[in-house]
């Protein structure tokens, strides 16, 4: 008999979210606030995919998190931690089972509802799940990532349950390496195909059922709890495993029941392959949400212009604040270059996020009022980290000297609107502005030739053509003991400003220190296959260097990037592959919650290490402003981490 | 007549045939991968996750089987009026473009329109009045229409119309919030300055065209002969002149039946104008194999067809033509 063990709550990991007075905020006065006017937001072009597992542009998802998404569990802060949306939760505990993973118990407050006024209840959290990590689900195209965390949620992805799931990887084990490596379509993917799909029919789900989910439970109308995995525990970042967003179980599978039992969670009454095809259907929930938990309703989507209207029923924000804007018109443009003619001309209240030069002087100079704040993000130039020149590191140090990014910045991006940074950061970051002293002591790679070429004399490129006479300035390109020339290949996209101003930098100043420099331009599909399939390509081909844009999250968690388990993926393209900063990012995510001080600690010692080896160049961190129409709007309370739709509820028009 | 059209259409088959394996190859070897960048979207980190994920969207797309069993797929289905899902919009092409295309249809009506009136009106007046200061002022017009690139005359409009003397909006579409007539009228005003726009690049050749016509046309006998006995100038000039140089203004006017489905990247981008532009740019940009080679089809069948419809037409303006 599996006897569980109710130990007593991980006191480190306990997550004790407690609403106010036992009440859940949603009751707060909403008889009380006054609701009208309407707000025209800027936007580049919407797609229309308003639902999980769908698209993932910026724009599609702002309007997802104003329909459903600020109805999740945990919420991001202004500063960028997580915490749990208490206006939604009452509380989430955790103990340890049997076999020593952790059950997260997640308690809702009662009275929640959806925007048609039905409750809102756990199978709504539950069902959004189920359907989301479906085989069903992924049929129909859609793609949601996860990271086996979960007690049985590669099962139930894979569509077999939990008890046959060894015996299903063993099956298709070899299959699965031909799938990574064959050509699509070719016989050998499609033998590979054939083994897979045999051994799901042996082992998984019978046509027309719905699969097991072991880790997932409904306990009751307001509670459901997920078993993670004792491998995943502790976890700085565990809220993530406690993040749901609810999807309406009355709309979507009207008349299904969830049904917890021995195997696990399933969906009952109603065929997940039928309810993922009407979701994707013309006017399927994917583009027509009709029912939603978040503050606005969609009223229509029409020609790039979604118009929301504001939802009665919704429960407010984490701190219980409702909306008092009634329509928000969201419009999307694709000329991203007029967003500050728009705003001037009146035909938008608020553009956000500018950051060039051009419209941000324009804006100013005509008086606009703006929310600034850090961008949390960087531009930075990846380079090779295992072949090419680059993977020594007094090339990529030698780089660095060689472009003189303040003089990049104060053009790309105006003078005040940006700084160099020297490691893996975003000046937003709470790490960041916590060790902002100790980071000015890294090394600022400033510009200079001299330092660039000390760097070089130490690589093995410090020799003239014939491979033996030191080389020396004036000398042409230098070239190694083997008498290969040091060459650097650049790629970069098109009609991009920090290409142009890469390529005159490594131009002009390359030649100096002995670099041959060679620079393609192309569209984004091309960076994309040279970029993040860098290591696919034979080395003869492979670029050494690219300029990028990166936006971060509030989970910093290098683990998932470069950590060399995953050299070579799409993750870590450039075979960063370096063991102290392996065991560094390994250190950092095995730490609990709580222990802030201890991971902003292991932070710095990572970016110190980023900055020593520098496998990247940052070459920027800057600023965002969100303009706004001053007659009308009143309040503009965005932070880096929270854009305009988190902040929707303390928008104030006047 | 009817035969000749019969034989022309069946002649079409082959070149459409010809042209369909054409755009899917040439989509097929355009650098990328749509099943990986949908995966790197994805975020989905894991080797085991991705091939799964591959897997899947690789079905859920058809891409699973060999490339000609791909194309005979892809050409039977668009034979049945079935153009496919578009990966960007997780809706069928069809749907997809229901309204871009009525966008662009609308914004070239009107160009068209324009265009051709002015055109055939200035072009024969520019002949008549050959070497005349109305005559210089289209040449000039037409001699800028042509070597201005479209986003110039497109910024120099808004700078003028809409930031200056905020007469016009600057782009984008009507708003569905407005209802009534206030709908009517924001359609209308956000036309102007595109519509302008593609007028005046359009005139520059049309004008050029309608006006060597007419010249030729009046140099000729039979115009001396007209003058000789009397005849009024405007009896010679629309009776007589311009009949006959109706042969090359036909082409223009068929012609321009193709370019109603056809949108104008730059303009539309420029205007933020939701047409058939903006959608191929950004089925290209984001490897939408489905929206790219049925539009693609779509648009080469169209030009075809017009092609045909100016043959046919030919023939019905000027008896000459013999078909055959």
């Amino acid at each position: 008999m599996k006897k569980l063990l109710k130990v007593a709550s991980l006191s480190t990991l306990s997550l004790m979210l407690v609403a106010c007075s036992g009440t859940s905020s949603s009751s707060t006065s909403s008889t009380e606030t006054k609701v009208g006017g309407q707000l025209i937001v800027d936007s580049n072009v919407i797609k229309g995919n308003f639902f999980q597992g769908f698209g993932n542009t910026y724009e599609d998802a702002n309007v997802k998190m104003l329909l459903t998404g600020k109805a999740s569990t945990v919420y991001t802060t202004g500063s960028g931690e997580l915490k749990v949306n208490s206006t939604f939760v009452k509380e989430v505990t955790n103990e340890l089972d049997a076999n020593g993973d952790t059950v997260y118990t997640i308690k809702l407050n009662e009275g929640l509802k959806w925007s048609d006024g039905e409750a809102l209840t756990a199978k709504d959290y539950v069902f959004s799940t189920l359907l989301k990590l479906s085989d069903e689900y992924a049929g129909v195209g859609a793609s949601v990532a996860t990271d086996g965390s979960v007690i049985g949620e590669d099962a139930y992805k894979a569509g077999v349950l939990y008890e046959n799931y060894d015996a299903y990887v063993e099956a298709t084990k070899d299959a699965n390496e031909t799938l990574q490596s064959a050509e699509e379509g070719s016989n050998e993917y499609n033998a590979a195909l054939e083994v897979v799909k045999a051994a799901k029919e042996q082992l998984g789900e019978k046509e027309g059922e719905n699969g097991y989910h072991k880790g997932l439970k409904l306990v009751d109308d307001l509670t459901f709890t997920v078993t993670i995995s004792k491998d995943f525990i502790p976890y700085f970042y565990d809220l993530l495993y406690v993040t749901f967003e609810p999807a309406p179980l009355h709309v979507l599978a009207s008349g299904a029941e969830i049904v917890s039992d021995d195997n696990g969670t399933t969906l009952t009454g109603v065929n997940l392959d039928d309810v993922a095809k009407a979701i994707i259907a013309e006017d399927g929930y994917l583009h027509k949400p009709t029912v939603v938990a978040g503050p606005y309703t969609l009223e229509s989507f029409e020609n790039n212009e979604v118009i929301l209207k504001v939802n009665p029923n919704y429960a407010g924000d984490q701190d219980g604040n409702k909306p008092t804007i009634e329509t928000i018109i969201i419009r999307g443009n694709t000329n991203s270059n007029l967003a500050g003619e728009r705003l001037i001309n009146g035909e938008v209240d608020i553009v956000a996020a500018q950051f060039q030069a051009d419209i941000v002087e324009k804006l100013e100079e005509k008086g606009f009022p703006s929310t600034k704040y850090d961008r949390l993000g960087y531009g930075h130039m990846p380079m090779g980290f295992t072949d090419g020149p680059t993977k020594d590191v007094h090339v990529r140090r030698a780089l660095a000297h060689i472009i003189d990014r303040q003089s990049l910045i104060s053009s790309f991006l105006g003078a005040g609107n940006g700084i160099a940074v020297n490691a893996e950061v975003a000046t937003a970051q709470w790490m960041y502005i916590e060790n902002k002293e100790a980071l000015s002591e890294l090394n600022s790679y400033d510009f200079s030739i001299d330092e660039a070429n000390k760097e070089l004399d130490q690589s093995e490129y410090k020799f003239q053509a014939d491979g033996t006479t030191p080389w020396v300035a004036g000398s042409g390109s230098r070239y190694n003991a083997n008498k290969e020339e040091l060459v650097i290949k650049h790629f970069g996209t098109e009609n991009n400003p920090v290409t142009d101003l890469l390529k005159s930098n490594l131009t002009t100043n390359g030649e100096k220190v002995g670099i041959k420099y060679e620079s393609t331009l192309g569209d984004w599909n091309a960076l994309i296959d040279q970029y993040y399939y860098w290591s696919k390509h034979p080395s003869e081909d492979r670029y050494n260097i690219f300029n990028l844009a990166t936006s971060f999250t509030a989970i910093f968690d290098p683990y998932l990037t470069n950590h060399s388990r995953l050299a070579g993926t799409s993750e870590n393209p450039m075979e960063i592959s370096d063991p102290v900063l392996d065991e560094l990012s390994e250190k950092m995510r095995k730490l609990d919650r709580t222990q802030r001080d201890e991971y902003s600690k292991l932070w710095l010692e990572y970016q110190t290490r980023y900055n020593e080896i520098l496998p990247f160049l940052p070459l920027y961190a800057n600023v965002y402003r969100d303009y706004y129409n001053g007659d009308k709007v009143a309040e503009l309370p965005t932070t880096s981490f929270n854009g305009w739709v988190y902040v929707v509820e303390q928008i104030k028009l006047k | 007549m009817i035969k000749y059209i019969i034989r022309r259409i069946l002649s079409l088959i082959p070149v459409v045939f010809a042209i369909s394996i054409l755009i899917f190859g040439i989509t097929k070897i355009m650098p990328g991968d749509p099943i990986e960048t949908k995966i790197i979207q994805s975020k989905v980190t894991r080797v085991e996750e991705k091939t799964r994920l591959r897997q899947e969207l690789t079905a859920a797309y058809g891409l699973d089987k060999p490339l000609p069993i791909q194309y005979i797929k892809w050409i039977t289905r668009v034979a049945k009026g079935d153009l496919g899902t578009s990966t960007t919009y997780n809706k069928s092409v069809v749907s997809a473009i229901k309204t871009p295309l009525q966008n662009t249809i609308i914004l070239n009506v009107f160009v068209v329109f324009f265009s051709l009136t002015i055109s055939i009106f200035a072009g024969i007046k520019s002949a008549v009045k050959r070497g005349s200061l109305y005559d210089q002022f289209w040449q000039v017009f037409s001699l800028i229409g042509t070597s201005v690139p479209s986003f110039f005359i497109s910024l120099l409009l808004i700078y003028v119309f809409a930031l200056k003397l905020k007469l016009l909006p600057t782009g984008s579409m009507p708003s569905a919030s407005l209802k009534g007539s206030a709908y009517l009228i924001d359609w209308a005003r956000r036309l102007i300055l595109p519509v302008t726009t593609l007028t005046i690049m359009s005139l520059a050749g049309t004008i050029r065209y309608v006006r060597s016509a007419m010249l030729d046309v009046l140099s000729q006998d039979f115009i001396r002969t007209a003058r000789a006995k009397g005849l009024s100038q405007k009896v010679i000039v629309y009776s007589h002149a311009f009949r006959n140089a109706l042969i090359p203004v036909v082409t223009i006017v068929i012609g321009s039946i193709g370019s109603l489905f056809a949108g104008s990247v730059i303009t539309e981008t420029v205007f933020s104008w939701n047409g058939m532009g903006r959608v191929l740019v950004e089925a290209l940009s984001s490897l939408d194999y489905d929206m790219i080679t049925s539009l693609n089809l779509f648009f080469s069948i169209v030009y075809v067809m017009t092609n045909l419809i100016t043959d046919i037409a030919y023939a019905l303006v000027d008896p000459r033509v013999k078909l055959k």
